[in-house]
C-alpha cells in the first residue's frame, strides 16, 4: 500500500477489499485530467465501487486517497463523510430535487456562500453547461432528460470537486443526444485538472472516451490499462469476453521455437483430425510451461480474408457459415477447416462484403504477431 | 353549547400536536430510512394504539401513572402534580394514543422520497440537518400536513381514553366528546345535537381541506 | 424553498401564541364535587343556590358512585364525594382517603319508567312486567349496572324480590350510571326500565315517560352518604355543610329524596 501520490499530487488511488455486504476487491488509480471508465456487466460492483469513492458506502477494508487527501483508510479508522470530501457525483437518474428549480438545485452545492453570491455562481455553472436563463428557472419536471443531466453536472461542478464521478451517463440518453454528451465530457476532461471516473456497461463509449479502462466482474477488478492494451492483451478469457473480443481459441503450449523470443502454440479444436493440429509461431513471454493448456486471442486487425485462389502456406481454409448484413456492416462467421469447432467472427464493411455468402470458401491469413496468449484458468 | 368543553378540546388537540410533532417527525423519518431486524416490532408498537380499545390503554395508563402507582406517587411527591384526572394526564394519554395517526402518514411521506435525493444532498455538501430541513421536509410536507390535521381532529373526538383517565371534570378534562355524552345523559338532546353537529362539520371541513391542500401541493411538484 | 419555511415558522408562532392566550382558563381550581348520577338535577339546583349565596363557584361531576370510588382511590382530584351508597364511603374512609366517615344526606327511591307508546304499563309492583315477560311484549329492559351503580343494585334486588330476576336477565340493558339508564329507558330503544325517583321528577325527564314507585320494602334502602376527601379546601367544606341546611334540603325533598332522621 503506497502513501499519497506526491508526484502528481492530484491522483486518485483506491484499494478495496470486502466480502460483506457484497464482495468487492481490487485497486485502481487515475491521474489528474485522466478519464477512467469502470466497465463490466450489471452486478459487477461498478456502482458499489463508485459509492465507496463518493463516501456513500464504507468498505470493510479499503483506502481512498484523492489529490493527496486520504478520504478513507479503514486500517487507520479514517472515513470522511461525503460532505467533507469534495466529490462531484452525477447520478444515473440525476437525483435532482423536484421542488427546486435548476438554479436552486445547483445552489445546493454552494451553501457555504452568502445567498446573492450563491445564485450568481449557480447561474455561472448553468451557463457553462449550456442552459438558457429561462431554463434555469424551471423545475426538473419541466426540463428534458438531457437538460436535467446538465443541471446535475452543473451541481457536481459547482462543488469544485477533486474527483468527478459519472454513473452510467449514457443509459438514459438516446442516440441523437449522445453527441452532445460526448462533447460535454470531452470538454470537462480538458478543463478540469482532476480525475474523472465514469461507470458504464457500454464498452464502445468507454473505449471512445476513456484514457484508462478498468474491467470488473463479480466485484473483482480483473484488469486495468488503456483500452487498446486491454483489447490487445486481455489478462484472461473472462476479460476477453467482457471487452467483446470474439475470436478466442484454445491451444497448447509446445515450448520455445527456433527463433529466440518466439514459442510454438498448437491450435486445438474440438475433435481429433486426420492431419495434426496446426502450430503457430507466436511471441514467447517466458511465462508458460510445455504442455500447458491455454486460451489465445487475436484482434480483428490481425485477421485478413484472402481469395481462396490466393491461399499461401500458413493460411487457413475457411468456409462462411453465416453472413448477417446489418446496413453498413456485415457480421460474418467462418469455420476453419484445419481446426474443428474453431469459428472466426468478423465485422466487415466495404466492397469485400459482396463475396461473403453462406458457403463461400475463403482463405484466412493471421498476423501472428498480434496473437495474445492467456493461461487457461477459470475466469 | 358547552364552550368550556370546546375550548378545552381545542387546547388538548393543539397541545398534543405540539408535543407529538417533533418526536413524530423524527421517528417517522427514522423508520422510513432504517431497515434493521427488529423494525417490524417497532412499527407494530406504533400502530398498537390504533388497534387497542381505548379502555386497554386507559387501564394501563391508570395503573402506571395513577396516584396509587410508583410513578404517579413519585411525581406527586417531587413536583406536586398528579398524572391523572387533569389536563396533563389527558395530554400524556392523548400523545400516546395519537402516535399512529401522526407517525404512520409521516413515515409514508418520507418513504416516498427517493433515497438518492438524500445521497445527492450529502454529496453536495449538505449536513444531515440541512438535508432534512431543505430537502426532505418540504418534499414530505403534504403527508406531514395531513398527519397533523388527522391528529388534531382525532384528538378533538377522543372519548374512551379521556373517559378512563380524565374523570370528566369540567374545565379540566371534560372534553367536547365527553360533554356530548353527558348532555345526552342529562336529557339535553338539543345541546348534544348542537355540539355533535359542530364537531362533525369541523372534522369534515378540516380533513377535506387538508386532502385538498395535499393534492394541490403534490401537483405543483 | 424559503417561502415554505417562512410559512411554517409563522404557523407555528400562531399556534403557540393562541395556546398562551388560553392558559388563564386553568388558573384557579374551584372545589370539585363528584356526585352520584341520580343527583344530577337536584344538586345542580342546590349548587346554583350555594353559588348565588356565597359567590363561590363549584365544579360538579356526575357519574356512577362506584366509578368515583375507584377514581378517588386512584388519587382523582375530587374534593367532595356524594355517593348513592354508604358502603363506598366507608371503603374510602377505611382506605384513609377521607376526612371522616361522612354524613347521611338523603334517602332515595327507585321506580319503573316506561316511555309513551311502550307496551308496558308503569306498574311499580311488576305485575304487568311479569305478564309482559310471559307473553313476549318485553324485549329490552334498562337498569343501572348493579356492579358499581347503587341504583342498579337496588333494581336487581327488587326484581329478585319479585321473583323475576332470572327470567328478565337475558332482556336487560345496563346503563353506566342511573342517568344513562334513564336515557335508555325513555329513548324508545327499550320498553322501559328502573330509574331514580329524583330523575323522574326532573322536568326534563318527567315529560319523557310515565313513572311509578317500587315499594321501599322490596330492596335495601338507598341511603346516600357524602364525605369530604382528605385535604379538601374550605370552599368544599362550606358546600358540605350547606347541603344540610333547610334551604338545600327543601330542594332535595322536591326531587323526591327523604331526609335522614338525625
Amino acid at each position: 500500500m503506497s502513501g499519497p501520490d506526491l508526484k502528481t499530487g492530484l491522483a486518485l488511488v483506491v484499494e478495496v477489499e470486502q466480502a460483506h455486504p457484497m464482495p468487492l476487491s481490487g485497486s485502481l488509480r487515475c491521474d489528474a485530467g485522466e478519464l477512467l471508465a469502470l466497465v463490466g456487466p450489471s452486478g459487477a460492483g461498478k456502482t458499489s465501487l463508485m459509492r465507496v469513492l463518493a463516501g456513500l458506502m464504507r468498505p470493510q477494508h479499503g483506502r481512498v486517497a484523492v489529490g493527496g487527501e486520504v478520504w478513507c483508510d479503514t486500517a487507520q479508522g479514517i472515513f470522511w463523510p461525503p460532505q467533507r470530501r469534495h466529490v462531484g457525483l452525477v447520478f444515473q437518474n440525476y437525483a435532482l430535487m423536484p421542488h427546486l428549480d435548476a438554479s436552486a438545485n445547483v445552489a445546493l452545492s454552494l451553501l457555504h456562500l452568502p445567498r446573492a453570491e450563491r445564485l450568481k455562481q449557480a447561474r455561472h455553472w448553468l451557463d457553462h453547461v449550456g442552459l438558457s436563463t429561462e431554463q434555469q428557472a424551471r423545475r426538473p419536471a419541466a426540463l428534458s432528460g438531457g437538460q436535467q443531466q446538465r443541471v446535475a453536472v452543473a451541481r457536481a461542478l459547482a462543488r469544485e470537486p477533486k474527483l468527478l464521478l459519472l454513473d452510467e451517463p449514457f443509459s438514459a440518453v438516446d442516440q441523437m443526444n449522445r453527441q452532445g454528451l460526448y462533447r460535454l465530457i470531452a470538454d470537462l476532461r480538458r478543463e478540469l485538472a482532476i480525475p474523472i471516473v465514469l461507470v458504464t456497461h457500454d464498452l464502445n463509449e468507454a473505449r471512445m472516451l476513456a484514457d484508462r479502462l478498468v474491467v470488473m466482474d463479480k466485484g473483482q477488478v480483473l484488469q486495468q490499462g488503456s483500452p487498446a492494451h486491454i483489447h490487445n492483451a486481455p489478462r484472461n478469457a473472462r476479460v476477453a469476453d467482457l471487452v467483446g473480443i470474439q475470436n478466442r481459441f484454445r491451444g497448447e503450449w509446445l515450448g520455445p521455437a527456433a527463433v529466440p523470443g518466439q514459442g510454438l502454440l498448437r491450435w486445438t479444436g474440438d475433435a481429433a483430425t486426420a492431419a495434426p493440429a496446426p502450430v503457430l509461431t507466436v511471441r514467447d513471454k517466458g511465462k508458460l510451461e510445455v504442455g500447458q493448456l491455454l486460451s489465445w486471442v487475436i484482434p480483428s486487425d490481425g485477421i485478413r480474408l484472402v481469395e481462396a485462389t490466393a491461399q499461401q502456406a500458413g493460411d487457413f481454409s475457411a468456409e462462411v457459415v453465416a453472413a448477417r448484413h446489418l446496413g453498413e456492416i456485415t457480421l460474418a462467421t467462418l469455420c476453419v477447416a484445419e481446426v474443428p469447432g474453431a469459428e472466426l467472427v468478423l465485422t466487415l464493411s466495404g466492397a469485400q462484403r459482396r463475396d461473403l455468402v453462406a458457403g463461400a470458401r475463403v482463405a484466412v491469413r493471421l498476423d501472428l504477431g498480434l496473437v495474445h496468449v492467456m493461461p487457461q484458468r477459470s475466469a | 353549547m358547552d364552550w368550556q368543553a370546546l375550548i378545552l378540546s381545542l387546547e388538548l388537540a393543539a397541545a398534543t400536536l405540539l408535543v407529538l410533532l417533533p418526536t413524530g417527525l423524527l421517528l417517522g423519518r427514522w423508520l422510513a430510512r432504517t431497515g434493521f431486524v427488529g423494525k417490524p416490532w417497532i412499527e407494530a408498537l406504533v400502530v398498537l394504539p390504533l388497534v387497542l380499545p381505548p379502555t386497554v390503554l386507559g387501564y394501563y395508563l391508570l395503573v402506571s401513572m395513577g396516584g396509587a402507582s410508583p410513578l404517579g406517587a413519585w411525581v406527586q411527591q417531587a413536583f406536586g402534580v398528579s398524572l391523572t384526572f387533569n389536563f396533563l394526564g389527558l395530554l400524556i394519554a392523548s400523545v400516546i394514543f395519537n402516535v399512529p395517526f401522526l407517525v404512520q402518514p409521516v413515515q409514508r411521506a418520507f418513504e416516498a422520497i427517493p433515497a438518492n435525493l438524500a445521497e445527492a444532498a450529502a454529496v453536495s455538501g449538505l449536513s444531515a440537518w440541512q438535508t432534512f430541513w431543505r430537502i426532505e421536509l418540504p418534499l414530505a410536507w403534504p403527508g406531514v400536513l395531513s398527519a397533523c390535521v388527522l391528529t388534531f381532529v382525532h384528538t378533538l373526538g377522543e372519548f374512551g381514553v379521556v373517559l378512563m383517565v380524565g374523570g370528566s371534570i369540567p374545565g379540566e378534562t371534560k372534553t367536547i366528546a365527553i360533554s356530548i355524552y353527558d348532555k345526552v345523559q342529562s336529557f339535553d338532546l338539543a345541546g348534544a345535537n348542537q355540539m355533535a353537529l359542530l364537531l362533525l362539520l369541523f372534522s369534515l371541513g378540516a380533513v377535506g381541506a387538508s386532502f385538498f391542500a395535499s393534492a394541490r401541493l403534490a401537483v405543483r411538484r | 424553498m424559503p417561502q415554505f419555511r417562512r410559512r411554517l415558522a409563522s404557523s407555528l408562532a400562531v399556534v403557540a401564541l393562541s395556546l398562551t392566550c388560553l392558559l388563564p382558563l386553568r388558573a384557579q381550581t374551584p372545589p370539585t364535587v363528584a356526585a352520584a348520577a341520580d343527583l344530577k338535577f337536584a344538586v345542580e339546583e342546590v349548587a346554583a343556590l350555594f353559588e348565588k349565596q356565597s359567590g363561590q363557584k363549584l365544579r360538579l361531576v356526575f357519574g356512577s358512585s362506584g366509578n368515583f370510588k375507584t377514581q378517588i382511590l386512584q388519587g382523582a382530584p375530587f374534593h367532595m364525594y356524594m355517593s348513592a351508597d354508604e358502603g363506598f364511603v366507608y371503603e374510602l374512609a377505611d382506605a384513609g382517603k377521607t376526612e371522616d366517615r361522612g354524613r347521611l344526606y338523603a334517602v332515595g327511591r327507585i321506580g319503573i319508567m316506561v316511555p309513551p307508546g311502550s307496551p308496558l304499563k308503569p306498574d311499580g309492583e311488576f305485575k304487568d312486567l311479569a305478564a309482559a315477560l310471559k307473553d313476549g311484549r318485553l324485549q329490552k329492559f334498562a337498569i343501572a349496572n348493579p356492579d358499581h351503580a347503587p341504583y342498579g343494585a337496588r333494581a336487581k334486588e327488587s326484581l329478585q324480590y319479585a321473583g323475576l330476576w332470572n327470567t328478565i336477565q337475558p332482556k336487560l340493558v345496563f346503563g353506566e350510571n342511573i342517568a344513562q339508564t334513564a336515557q335508555f329507558a325513555t329513548s324508545g330503544s327499550t320498553q322501559g326500565g328502573i330509574i331514580a325517583l329524583s330523575l323522574a321528577l326532573a322536568p326534563a325527564v318527567a315529560k319523557t315517560g310515565s313513572f311509578q314507585l317500587i315499594p321501599e320494602s322490596w330492596h335495601q334502602p338507598l341511603k346516600q352518604r357524602m364525605v369530604l376527601v382528605k385535604g379538601a379546601p374550605p370552599a368544599a367544606k362550606a358546600f358540605y355543610e350547606f347541603i344540610s341546611t333547610p334551604a338545600a334540603q327543601a330542594i332535595m325533598v322536591r326531587y323526591g329524596f327523604a331526609m335522614p332522621k338525625d
